[in-house]
């Protein structure tokens, strides 16, 4: 136990960031359900408002900042030192309390429940609505104290990863030649040093018009409630590609290897990357498209806002060439990503629907936005991480999960997931606004909540069945070699798990695949590429 | 090595600094009003100049000489008289009802020097305590502290003047 | 079926008309990507326990033209539709110009002044054939105005004014609705626009105005007035308190509570009883009241249609 809570490895690091976030999941994932089953029908009355605008509060803070965040940087934690052929973080120790913080922070801020007021204006806490007057109770502090820690967690984590990239890479492994995932991981990181003090600053305004009585956003003082929605989304814009581009840095690491090729055009992939982090920053308006700012000012954000789709939406195209001509083994993991690619177009389409700022006068703050959210982060974030999960966790636990139970949850989660999701894009058109506790008996409102509560359910029994997979596979699972998938990163050349010294010896590389040009010493990326990577 | 990751460490946490800064100090050009009577406009620049000072303290003792222990020691002096001083000023405005709570000005310019001082508390702790081998690294955050301030005296009093 | 798919104003049929172009973008985009995933996936399988490896491609500067410049492409397309949509739609926000109705939304309830000093709860007259400039604001947090069938969300944010067009194409009953999450009870902030043709909606307005105190009070009143008339008027020419919403015909309307319940008598005598019970968070505060006062009051309140 001693060497878990004093751990400065890496490895152990990652998995405690893991296991926390499993465990805010299943908080998340109830407060999920509480809802889900609250709005199955017309006019209930399970649960009151209040309880219901301080679940619906707690499972986005908890998914976003207790869940999301803190598995994305686990597995960058884990795989990053592995992948550049490194045998430590360069950090250790702030990797260590960058963990502790985050998890600290997550017990303060389910603390709140026990005072019986947690947070209830929603995950991104509009002001005036979050000002002492009309939330007078204390949960909206433990909510940004729990913040501040978290986010100094995430800046924490996110320092390391770029030294250590910078810093600790084997020889010869220049960065035009890291792998993908250790690639997209650097640029989330670089994108989380800007963005994440700008939620800082949000809440230390926040605390100060709450505790010191500063007048920041309280409009009745003259604050300016519109400076906390530009200060937030500033941090929130690019928050939610720094949820998503360590996914798509694990399908660039998926698909290749079970396709049996690399990942089709690399450098546009990269630079792709890069173009997406610069333009997050210029789109945050989008999330105040109802708000009369002036209709040239958000015609910017809107031009801006569809153009950020351009460069996503290559790397779909990529991983779909990738695939193109190859030999596709379809393990669990390559069935995740595979749906991945699916799930993740329609939720981008359904972000450019929200762009065309017309339409979005329509269905900002009803269902459609909740469906649009849920395609990018679940059916994107979420089964990029599944398919993260199925690949890698030979490698960190030494055992192989079983095909056939991985096959299940597969399809009872696409099943699931759809079922939930899809419906509510016609709930929105519909009409139905987000964040009520309950709605009136409207046609169609009912039949399709239900419809999204039966979906959850086999969502959440889907999730059961994976969740069943890793327990028995730590403890009755088909011992994993070295190398189980026949992959090219270096991660793969350690034992499984790797031992406290990753390596050895510094690993040789040449080129973006080392363990194919070890394998393949007739036809080696670098002879096949030349010097132009 | 060591150096080289912790400096490259600091210097992204300081950029991370800087853009939470800036943000605070957008905020108080937004709020822009009158500066209350009493700011303390002299002798705010007397405490400034000290702060300064220890820039250059800051640096002959990242130079790692035998008198490096000096050198820290008189930085600490200065930053010390810095906060004593220009907190003192403050607690006199408190008392006379100007407050964090009283205007925008009070509300974004408090909020700055308030949190600018805390940073530059827990840089005197860390100066106190820290080793040899982290000194390079501990100027770097002094030094940006320290420019920080007079970025935020002039904007706080350039603009109350103009 | 829905606020997309039922249009009532020029500003709602032109975003129909947009989403209709998003949706045919969208189809096309994700029928493509599905397509190439399902070819790959099926011509590409792995046969058997082969051991060569495919010929490793390692990308194509040609198609990556073609799929950076094709939606981009579609996407300046979309773009120049939006604006030209946005021109149309929105209202000017010059506070100088003239303003038909200013629309003030509290925590959790609709209101409406009209030039004459009408004050409207919950349900909104407009003419028919003529388009308002109507200015949205609040009185508290942060709310949106949104009557799907006539207009685009507007929010309310305070210490702003928006401006909004607001006409229907023909006579009826709109629903609306709150729509930005303003708290405890965001889910019953609903509203009614009812429009009518133009001398109807005068004959309404003139008949609002010139409605007087004396005409609807009388013993029973004089109880309103001591117990409830802090909070709430009894007729719309009566200036708004801010506190609660304005009673003026409450006999007629269909829902109480900003839609919680429906208008009858039981759900009536539940707000004299216990305020907290009818719509949990609201503020209005338990006026002790004897039993024989409640029937008085209900029976008042009933007889205001």
């Amino acid at each position: 136990m001693n060497s878990w809570l004093c751990a400065i490895d890496h490895k152990r690091i990652g998995i405690l960031y893991m296991l926390s976030a499993l465990l805010f999941m299943l908080a998340g994932g109830l407060e999920a359900m509480v809802m889900r089953v609250q709005l199955a029908a017309p006019n209930l009355k399970l649960i009151g408002p209040e309880t219901y605008d301080q679940i619906f509060t707690m499972h986005g803070t908890t998914m976003i900042f207790l869940v999301a965040m803190p598995v994305l940087t686990g597995f960058g934690v884990y795989l990053t030192p592995l992948m550049i052929g490194a045998n430590e973080m360069a950090l250790p120790r702030l990797g260590a309390i960058s963990f502790w913080l985050q998890f600290f922070g997550g017990v303060l801020l389910y603390f709140s429940f026990a005072t019986g007021n947690a947070p209830a204006a929603g995950w991104f806490s509009y002001a005036p609505l979050s000002e002492k007057a009309f939330s007078p109770g204390p949960g909206l502090d433990y909510w940004a104290l729990a913040l501040l820690m978290i986010a100094g967690s995430s800046i924490g984590s996110a320092i390391n990863l770029i030294v250590t990239i910078a810093t600790e890479r084997a020889p010869g492994m220049t960065m035009r030649l890291v792998p993908m995932f250790a690639w997209m991981t650097l640029v989330t990181s670089i994108m989380i040093v800007f963005a994440l003090p700008a939620l800082v600053a949000s809440l230390v305004m926040l605390l100060s018009d709450r505790l010191l009585h500063a007048r920041f956003f309280d409009a009745a003082q003259g604050g300016a409630p519109l400076l906390w929605q530009h200060y937030f989304w500033i941090f929130g814009h690019p928050e939610v590609y720094i949820l998503v581009l360590p996914a798509f840095g694990m399908i660039s690491e998926i698909i290749p290897v079970f396709s049996r090729k690399p990942i089709f055009g690399y450098p546009f992939v990269a630079t792709s990357t890069v173009a997406i982090a610069f333009l997050s920053y210029g789109v945050w308006v989008h999330h105040m498209f109802a708000v009369a700012l002036g209709r040239n000012f958000l015609a910017v954000f809107a031009a801006a806002s569809m153009l950020i789709a351009v460069p996503t939406g290559m790397k779909i195209f990529s991983w779909i060439a990738t695939m193109w001509g190859g030999s596709i083994r379809f393990t669990t993991a390559m069935l995740f990503a595979i749906a991945f690619l699916l799930e993740f177009t329609v939720g981008g389409l359904s972000g450019v629907a929200f762009a065309t700022v017309p339409v979005d006068w329509q269905v900002t703050d009803t269902y459609f936005v909740v469906a649009h959210i849920h395609y990018v982060l679940v059916g994107g974030t979420v089964f990029a991480l599944l398919a993260g999960v199925h690949y890698w966790f030979p490698k960190f636990s030494g055992h192989l999960l079983d095909e056939k139970l991985g096959r299940w949850s597969f399809w009872l989660i696409v099943l699931g997931f759809n079922t939930t999701f899809f419906v509510q894009h016609f709930l929105g058109l519909l009409g139905m606004r987000r964040r009520v506790y309950t709605y009136p008996d409207i046609p169609w409102f009912g039949a399709l909540n239900l419809i999204s509560t039966i979906g959850a359910g086999i969502l959440v029994f889907g999730i059961f069945i994976f969740l069943c997979n890793i327990g028995m596979s730590l403890l009755f699972g088909a011992k994993a070699e070295e190398d189980p998938w026949n992959a090219w990163t270096l991660e793969w050349a350690a034992t499984s798990p790797p031992a406290l010294k990753n390596f050895a010896q510094p690993p040789e590389v040449r080129s973006r695949r080392p363990l194919w040009d070890r394998k393949h010493p007739e036809a080696p990326d670098w002879l096949a590429l030349g010097r132009d990577a | 090595m060591n150096d080289r990751r912790n400096q490259l460490g600091m210097a992204l946490f300081l950029i991370a600094e800087a853009v939470f800064f800036l943000l605070l100090i957008l905020a108080f050009i937004y709020f822009r009003g009158p500066a209350p009577q009493g700011l303390g406009l002299p002798i705010s620049f007397l405490y400034t100049g000290l702060l300064l000072a220890s820039t250059f303290s800051m640096w002959r003792a990242a130079a790692r000489g035998a008198a490096w222990k000096l050198w820290v020691a008189i930085t600490i002096g200065l930053g010390a008289v810095f906060l004593l001083g220009q907190g003192s000023g403050y607690v006199r405005l408190f008392l006379d009802g100007v407050a964090i709570r009283q205007s925008l000005f009070d509300t974004t310019f408090f909020t700055l020097a308030g949190v600018h001082a805390l940073h530059v508390l827990v840089g005197l702790i860390a100066l106190a305590i820290i080793p040899i081998t982290a000194i390079r690294t501990m100027a770097l955050y002094w030094y940006f502290f320290a420019c920080l301030w007079l970025v935020i005296v002039l904007v706080a009093y350039a603009g109350s003047v103009v | 079926m829905g606020p997309l798919f039922s249009p009532h104003s020029p500003q709602t049929n032109a975003i129909a008309a947009v989403f209709s172009l998003v949706l045919v973008i969208a189809a096309v985009v994700f029928v493509t990507v599905a397509a190439g995933v399902f070819y790959s996936v099926v011509r590409f399988r792995s046969r058997g326990a082969s051991t060569t490896e495919p010929k490793q491609i390692f990308g194509s500067r040609n198609l990556e033209v073609v799929w950076t410049v094709g939606p981009l492409l579609i996407l300046t397309g979309l773009f120049i539709v939006t604006v030209r949509a946005m021109v149309l739609i929105d209202a000017p926000q010059d506070s100088s110009q003239a303003t038909d109705l200013i629309i003030t939304g509290h925590q959790w309830w609709w209101e409406a002044r009209y030039p004459n000093g009408v004050v409207a709860t919950y349900d909104i007259h407009i003419p028919t054939s003529r388009r308002l400039r109507a200015r949205i604001e609040s009185a508290d947090v942060i709310h949106d105005f949104w009557t799907p069938e006539l207009a685009r969300k507007m929010d309310a944010v305070p210490g702003r004014a928006s401006y909004i067009w607001l006409e229907a194409d023909k006579p009826g009953n709109y629903a609306g609705t709150c729509s930005e999450f303003c708290g405890v009870q965001h889910a019953w902030m609903r509203f009614r626009v009812l429009a009518e043709p133009e001398p109807d909606f005068e004959a309404w307005l003139n008949h609002e105005a010139n409605a007087t105190v004396d005409a609807v009070l009388g013993p029973p009143g004089r109880l309103f007035r001591d117990k409830c008339g802090d909070c709430h008027t009894l007729v719309a020419s009566a200036p708004s308190s801010g506190k609660g919403p304005g009673l003026a015909h409450l006999a007629s309307r269909e829902f109480l509570g900003g839609g919680i319940q429906r208008n009858t008598p039981e759900n009536l005598m539940l707000w004299l009883t216990d305020p907290q019970a009818a719509k949990p968070g609201n503020q209005m505060p338990n006026t002790p009241l004897t039993a024989e006062e409640r029937l008085q009051l209900l029976g008042y309140l009933e007889s205001l249609k």
